[in-house]
């Protein structure tokens, strides 16, 4: 016999990577999740991981496929940034404490420094105002000015931090004899509310007046507590220094709303002292401040 | 013997509508899949693939992170989802109750278009609701218990700006009744006079949290004497709530100056009286007291 004929190769070679099979067995092999198999008829299958969720349901409706969309609806807007998904609740331009009663003779005494009230709210929603009012009247005849300030206040535990975003500085008006009534009083600024609790100071003071009195004689309108007369609110069965509510500041601040409160420094009660009683049902609110009376406000944007 | 008479020893290699026989097959990566190959032994290799996963979707919520199966967004915590084909939606839990929060006072109304027989309100809602009717307490008395009547209207208008308020909804409804003393009787003024709660069929007004502004109207009042219970003036007195403010340009409590004989389809800021006698329904501190009751 002569030499051994060379066959010559009639079968594919594989590369991948920087190899590249010849000869041999070639084995697919599964591997990163994908497996890899073959039938009986010699069709090579693969099976991938997973890629990523398979799919979003809310309601009844489920998507497994395609683009999902978050939809501002119902007061609820979406937004995204970058991976982050966010939402957001409405944003109102208008809140109002109710405390539209029949108050009078409002914060009275020494209004230099100032008097203090906090009132305890809870805000569900964003709050953008531009504008704190108050409502406020002066004596007839009596021309004078008044400062009066407004802040919100974060809660933390038993402190609350007058919140540089929701905090206003007193407007001064002149009370002159055709604002002798009650008449509106705006605080321009702007009140970024955000929803949470907050503990909202109203401070207020009164200059000298026209008529030569050392103290303007001015009032606040908003709630009383009516049918309650000539008695004093003791701390009775209520732990008065354990949670922030409606009360005053336990002592008059001279430049307005100091920079936090402590829980212990909101008075709840009416201290024990014949001036600070309440009045008469039909003149409740009476000395203001020690009278358990709070006042109206309202917060206004566009 | 002619090559092509040997048997084929190797295998083939199709994909689509292509077919290697021979040559080289170069697993090429491409399109998120890449290829490696190993020698395993002599004669011998294994060849892999990888996916790249970045093709995938994941989503994380707090500390968690979902990246495989199916995500379900669920009412909860206040929150009701919906979803429409691809798209998603969240609204607030409804309540089926809300009122205005003013205290209870009284005051007397004006039901005639011949004067200022309009008072709007700002409102505000945290949370929707479906509301199917609206209460108000009026209280009604004649000189003598004869056949009479008065309208009330009631409307809700959504802020076109900060200065233009427009009427999405509205509601009128006759109070009548005829001679007759038992108090049992919606029908005879004994039944209709005195303190009563008055309510307003809605149909179903679909409230979103936002800020409205309701308007109150009463006419055809004549030969009686109506009072609405609300937040009054009270203790200061008949004295007028003047300006000075600078709320005149923003839509906030008081009455229309001019009497109107039916709710008007929209105001202004600058139409707003809220300077009047608080002690009037029409004046600024004369703000009547609304509830709303509906579905949950």
């Amino acid at each position: 016999m002569g030499q051994e004929r060379q066959l010559p190769r009639i079968g594919i070679n594989v590369a991948a990577g920087t190899l590249t099979a010849l000869s041999g067995t070639l084995t697919i092999s599964s591997a990163n999740g994908i497996s890899w198999g073959m039938d009986s008829a010699y069709n090579v299958t693969a099976a991938l991981p997973s890629a990523g969720i398979a799919s979003i349901s809310a309601g009844t409706t489920l998507a497994s496929s395609g683009q999902v969309v978050f939809s501002n609806s119902n007061g609820i807007s979406f937004g995204a940034s970058g991976q982050t998904l966010t939402a957001q609740l409405a944003t109102l331009s208008f809140w109002c404490n109710n405390l539209w009663d029949s108050a009078e003779n409002g914060p009275q005494g020494p209004f230099t420094p100032y008097d203090i009230y906090f009132q305890y709210a809870s805000f569900p929603l964003n709050i953008n105002a531009t504008r704190a009012i108050l409502v406020a009247s002066g004596s007839a005849g009596t021309t004078g000015t008044i400062n009066l300030q407004v802040g919100f206040y974060t809660i933390s535990g038993s402190t609350a931090s007058l919140a540089t975003l929701a905090s206003s500085t007193a407007t001064v008006e002149p009370i002159s004899d055709n604002q002798g009534g009650v008449s509106w009083k705006s605080i321009a600024s702007t009140f970024a509310i955000t929803p949470g609790p907050y503990l909202i100071g109203i401070a207020c003071t009164g200059q000298v007046s026209s008529n030569g009195n050392s103290i303007l004689d001015f009032n606040l309108i908003g709630g009383v507590i009516r049918g309650v007369s000539n008695n004093v609110m003791a701390i009775g069965g209520d732990d008065n220094g354990a949670y922030f509510g409606d009360g005053y500041y336990r002592s008059q601040f001279s430049t307005g709303l100091p920079s936090s409160v402590h829980v212990t420094d909101v008075v709840k009660t009416i201290p024990l002292t014949a001036s600070y009683s309440f009045g008469t049902p039909a003149t409740t609110f009476n000395n203001g401040i020690a009278g358990g009376g709070q006042p109206f406000l309202m917060l206004i944007g566009s | 013997m002619s090559i092509d008479q040997f048997q084929r020893y190797g295998v083939g290699v199709s994909a689509s509508a292509i077919s290697a026989q021979s040559g080289t097959v170069v697993f090429s990566n491409s399109n998120s899949v890449s290829f490696g190959m190993s020698a395993i032994e002599p004669g011998s290799y294994a060849l892999t693939m990888s996916v790249n996963a970045n093709g995938g979707l994941a989503i994380s919520a707090g500390s968690t992170l979902i990246s495989t199966g199916d995500v379900v967004i669920s009412n909860s915590n206040g929150f009701v989802f919906g979803m429409n084909g691809q798209t998603i939606t969240a609204a607030i839990q409804n309540m089926s109750y809300w009122n205005n929060g003013v205290t209870w006072d009284a005051f007397s109304i004006v039901g005639s278009s011949s004067a200022s027989n309009f008072s709007v309100q700002r409102a505000f809602f945290w949370t929707p609701i479906n509301a199917t009717r609206a209460d108000l307490v009026v209280s009604m008395n004649a000189a003598s218990s004869v056949t009479g009547q008065y309208t009330m209207s009631l409307g809700i208008y959504t802020l076109v700006n900060s200065t233009q308020a427009s009427l999405a909804s509205s509601v009128t409804q006759v109070v009548s009744w005829v001679s007759g003393s038992s108090t049992n009787q919606s029908s005879a003024y004994g039944g209709q006079s005195g303190p009563r709660w008055q309510s307003l069929s809605l149909g179903t007004w679909g409230i979103t949290p936002g800020d409205y502004m309701f308007g109150v109207m009463f006419s055809q009042v004549s030969q009686i004497s109506l009072t609405l219970v609300g937040s009054a003036s009270g203790n200061f007195g008949a004295v007028s709530l003047t300006g000075g403010g600078n709320i005149s340009d923003v839509l906030l409590f008081g009455a229309l100056s001019v009497g109107t004989p039916s709710l008007p389809g929209s105001f202004a800021a600058s139409q707003i009286n809220n300077t009047q006698l608080v002690t009037n329904f029409a004046g600024t501190g004369g703000q009547p007291f609304i509830q709303l009751a509906g579905t949950y």
